[in-house]
């Protein structure tokens, strides 16, 4: 046992040898500590206190509430189910086949992870429900899109590119060599694809699965503007804080949002994640032949630009409705919401949001960066727990961020040393950071498992510290994986909207509340005019991040020898 | 007395939660100035930790590492006077060739012309001129292996560390670099430490050789004092090949051992070591040594499998319900034995060599 202690003193202090490391370590061990532990620990005691005992009465002897957590189950399923088809389909025609278009599809398979949380959902409303341009005037039916058909469709759509991208990538570093073994042993392509690429995309598509459900359990726009009756804990817990003001029954209704989604995500991430059946003999041999079947083919390809058509067509027909006098009743064009937004009562939205999440990104990143370091190149005790704590911002659902913060921050601390900070811009840019860190942590810590480590020891065999050889070799091999996160970072802050609700005043607006706002009372062509504008914003920011981060030597290829 | 530059004592090193895994178990080894020693052994031995441990990469369970006398174990790997040349080259793929070698120097913030003396010397030594400004992934196996030298050379170390460097070059270029390398080393006079699980290498390479068997040195010694007095089993099955015939001390007398040797008595000097009469020992015997003809002799057989290598043929020669292994340097048309042929082993006495055979 004393021995057990010696060792882990003497790593420490190598670690703490290591200086500006050592500064690092604090800064982030401290930050997630006060603003992701500690938000929710205040919740759990809120929800465990005496009080609460007889909320939990309340709420979980009331049908509804039971009803509520039921269709909220209902809907992480049907969501991630369709999503999950959907993203395989697109990676299966994006990897496996030769078809045209494929660049198209890319794209859109990943479009909706810039767009607005409430875009989807309005031109759905527009295009498809009562007075819907497809449904009544096209197909006079008269079709009640709200409730949990509008809430799948929308979400699927939505969320959808976490499967694509995890999927495509599982798919493309599959071992060509193995199904061509299949092959070559006499399989049918069909028995093929049954027997040996499906069960080696099994974890690709049970993570993919698991987070589609985490995801959509967590969202609060959809359930709000497109859920109609279908009450989801989130829209409960939102009408429990803005309706009731009961700060109980939201803790309270946090937790039980809290434990489902914290054992799914850590399903997913400790024991579906690791089982990886992709390069285990090392480098693939060879490409992927395509499936040149025409049977398989061309219907795949039917159904992909079907859909894509179709995603084309609600992100196009927002634009519509932000130009339009009344969206899909007077199509008549008209400025006057986009004067709304960029000049009237919208403007300083658009501005406050902005800087806020500019703020943030590049401290989530940063942080991000050094967190994924630590975890990654460095053994300290400990270190299983900075890497569990760092993800925890992701199986967090935002709502519940949000009411931590207001629990934990309501009033000042340590004798008024730590301020109040609801109210606050900070608490915003803090809420931001939270959300994204863990989406930097993961990016940083799968690049970094790109570089061979024997470049770094090489470095330090050369006589260079720690931080010399981060910066001179560390960085610039990963500086693209770098800016993904930072896109990422920025492109899901200004998008965020179930975390901030709670957090917003009058004195800092933000755009996503904003849009709910517009929503909510019905002016959809204001609403329209702030997501095409939001959309332009991360837009034009990913475009500035690519000029000035980004210029990929291309030694970036070359890493792994 | 010659100064020790490296020295490490009873080196442990585990991994795992509870210590499962001891890689390196009681390592102790004394590296005098200018020195070239190998540790060699099979994959898993512990050679690689135990360079790691010297370079400080990785950090001793327990156990000392000292240079010139002042132990270094708390030392971070960028503190020590070492330089590493490592198996996959590890050159920076987003710098040149003159930056890497270069990157050394520039970390300890030396000025820039005498930074492009040194580097335009070593390129010079290295046979790399003109190849200052091509990246790494423009550059061939063998010169990539070059520049990750001169990136060590350039800093002058004291202890210059190796980790199976040739191992991804092919045959042809892996004998011209093992050249290069020992005559730079033997012109430089640096310290080194050197890991390989290629005997040829070195052998070819050391002034000594370390064999390493399951993270402790099995022996120690010059490349022929480890060929020619194999001091276990291990080493002497490691290092070339060996035939080892079961047998038992028949008695021991006037500073003489009788053995049988398939039913033939067989006689050897005591000096090959205590054995107590009906002790169980190996006979052991180099494939080289052993001589097969059509003449009569004492050990008949008949060879199972021949295989002819240009120049040298290897038979496998079954005798006495045993297959004794047999290489035949330069084969003449007589010495080709085709397979099923009945032939004579000669074992001749000095050949053999005698290692216990434990229970």
């Amino acid at each position: 046992m004393s021995e057990f202690i010696t060792l882990r003193i003497r790593e420490y202090r190598r670690l703490a040898q290591d200086g500006v490391l050592a500064v690092g370590l604090l800064i982030s061990l401290g930050f997630l500590g006060l603003f992701v532990v500690y938000p929710l620990a205040k919740i759990l005691s809120v929800s465990m206190s005496s009080e609460a005992v007889a909320v939990y009465q309340r709420l979980l002897a009331a049908r509804g509430t039971w009803r509520v957590i039921l269709n909220t189950l209902w809907m992480g399923l049907g969501v991630a189910s369709v999503g999950t088809l959907l993203g395989f389909l697109f990676a299966f025609v994006q990897v496996k086949l030769d078809v045209p278009f494929k660049r198209f599809f890319n794209l859109i398979g990943i479009l909706p992870v810039i767009s607005p949380p409430f875009a989807v959902a309005m031109s759905t409303i527009v295009l498809f429900g009562r007075s819907g341009l497809i449904t009544k005037r096209l197909l006079g039916l008269r079709y009640d899109i709200y409730g949990l058909d509008g809430l799948i469709l929308v979400m699927a759509i939505s969320f959808f590119p976490v499967a694509y991208l995890t999927l495509v990538g599982m798919m493309r570093a599959l071992d060509p060599s193995l199904e061509e073994a299949a092959v070559n042993l006499g399989a049918s392509r069909w028995r093929v694809f049954r027997t040996v690429t499906l069960p080696m995309l099994t974890p690709g598509l049970a993570s993919s699965f698991l987070l589609l459900f985490v995801e959509a359990m967590a969202d609060l726009a959809n359930p709000l503007l497109i859920g109609g009756n279908f009450t989801v804990l989130a829209s409960r817990i939102y009408l429990a804080i803005i309706g009731e003001y009961d700060l109980h029954a939201g803790a309270v209704l946090s937790l039980i949002l809290l434990l489902p989604s914290l054992t799914i995500f850590f399903f997913q991430h400790y024991w579906v994640s690791r089982r990886s059946y992709v390069s285990v003999t090392g480098k693939p041999a060879g490409h992927h032949q395509p499936i040149r079947s025409p049977w398989v083919k061309w219907p795949l390809f039917a159904l992909c630009l079907l859909i894509s058509g179709l995603i084309v067509l609600m992100y196009g027909f927002i634009f519509v409705g932000a130009v339009t006098k009344v969206w899909g009743i007077n199509y008549g064009l008209t400025l006057e919401h986009f004067h709304f937004v960029l000049f009237g009562y919208g403007s300083r939205a658009m501005t406050d949001t902005t800087l806020l999440a500019t703020i943030a990104t590049p401290v989530a990143g940063l942080m991000g960066m050094l967190i994924a370091f630590l975890v990654v190149r460095r053994q300290f005790v400990g270190r299983e727990l900075v890497d569990f704590t760092s993800v925890l911002g992701l199986a967090v659902p935002g709502t519940v961020v949000g009411i931590g913060f207001i629990l934990a921050f309501n009033q000042p601390m340590w004798g008024g040393l730590f301020p109040k900070l609801t109210g606050t811009a900070l608490i915003i840019i803090l809420a931001y950071v939270v959300r994204c860190i863990s989406g930097s942590v993961r990016t940083g810590v799968a690049a970094l498992q790109q570089v061979d480590t024997a470049m770094e020891e090489a470095s330090a065999s050369l006589g260079a510290s720690s931080v010399t050889t981060f910066r001179r070799i560390t960085m610039p091999l990963i500086r693209p994986a770098f800016l993904t996160g930072l896109i990422y970072s920025f492109a899901r802050s200004m998008t965020s909207l179930s975390a901030i609700i709670f957090l917003v005043t009058p004195r800092w607006r933000i755009m996503t509340a904003q849009i709910l706002n517009e929503a909510e009372t019905g002016r959809f062509g204001n609403a329209a005019a702030y997501c095409v504008v939001l959309i332009a914003i991360v837009l034009s920011a990913i475009g500035l991040m690519y000029a000035g981060v980004g210029s990929t030597t291309g030694a970036e290829r070359l890493i792994k020898t | 007395m010659e100064s020790t530059t490296l020295v490490l004592d009873n080196l442990v090193k585990t991994f795992g939660r509870r210590g499962e895994v001891r890689a390196v178990n009681g390592l102790s080894l004394e590296i005098r100035q200018g020195e070239f020693v190998t540790l060699l052994g099979p994959s898993g031995c512990g050679k690689t930790t135990t360079l790691r441990l010297i370079a400080g990469f990785e950090f001793p369970t327990s156990g000392r590492i000292l240079l010139d006398g002042k132990p270094i174990n708390d030392l971070p790997p960028n503190k020590r006077p070492m330089a590493m040349v490592f198996q996959n080259y590890a050159l920076f793929p987003h710098m040149s060739v003159f930056d890497n070698i270069a990157y050394g120097l520039k970390v300890k913030r030396q000025p820039a012309d005498a930074i492009r003396e040194s580097v335009e010397i070593v390129m010079q030594l290295m046979n790399l001129v003109g190849l200052g400004g091509r990246m790494p992934h423009q550059l061939s196996g063998g010169q990539q292996q070059r520049v990750s030298l001169a990136r060590a050379l350039v800093m002058q170390p004291q202890v210059l560390l190796f980790d199976e460097p040739l191992s991804n070059l092919d045959a042809k270029l892996r004998v011209q670099m093992r050249v290069e390398i020992r005559r730079l080393q033997q012109r430089l006079g640096i310290t080194t430490v050197y890991v390989t699980h290629d005997q040829a290498e070195a052998m070819s390479l050391s002034d000594r050789i370390a064999v390493i068997h399951d993270g402790q040195i099995e022996q120690i010694g010059t490349p022929s004092e480890i060929y020619q007095h194999p001091a276990s089993l291990f080493v002497a099955d490691f290092i070339g090949r060996a035939n080892f015939i079961e047998s038992v001390v028949q008695g021991r007398m006037d500073g003489r051992m009788t053995f049988d040797l398939f039913g033939h008595p067989l006689i050897l000097p005591a000096s090959q070591g205590e054995f107590a009469a009906g002790e169980p020992v190996y006979l052991v015997i180099r494939p080289e040594a052993v001589r097969v003809s059509r003449q009569e002799g004492r050990y008949a057989g008949e060879v199972k499998q021949m295989v002819y290598l240009g120049s040298t043929v290897e038979y496998e020669v079954e005798t006495h319900d045993q297959f004794i292994a047999v290489v035949v340097y330069d084969p003449q048309q007589g010495d080709i034995f085709e397979e099923g042929s009945r032939v004579f082993l000669d074992l001749p006495n000095e050949a053999f060599h005698v290692l216990p055979r434990g229970q």
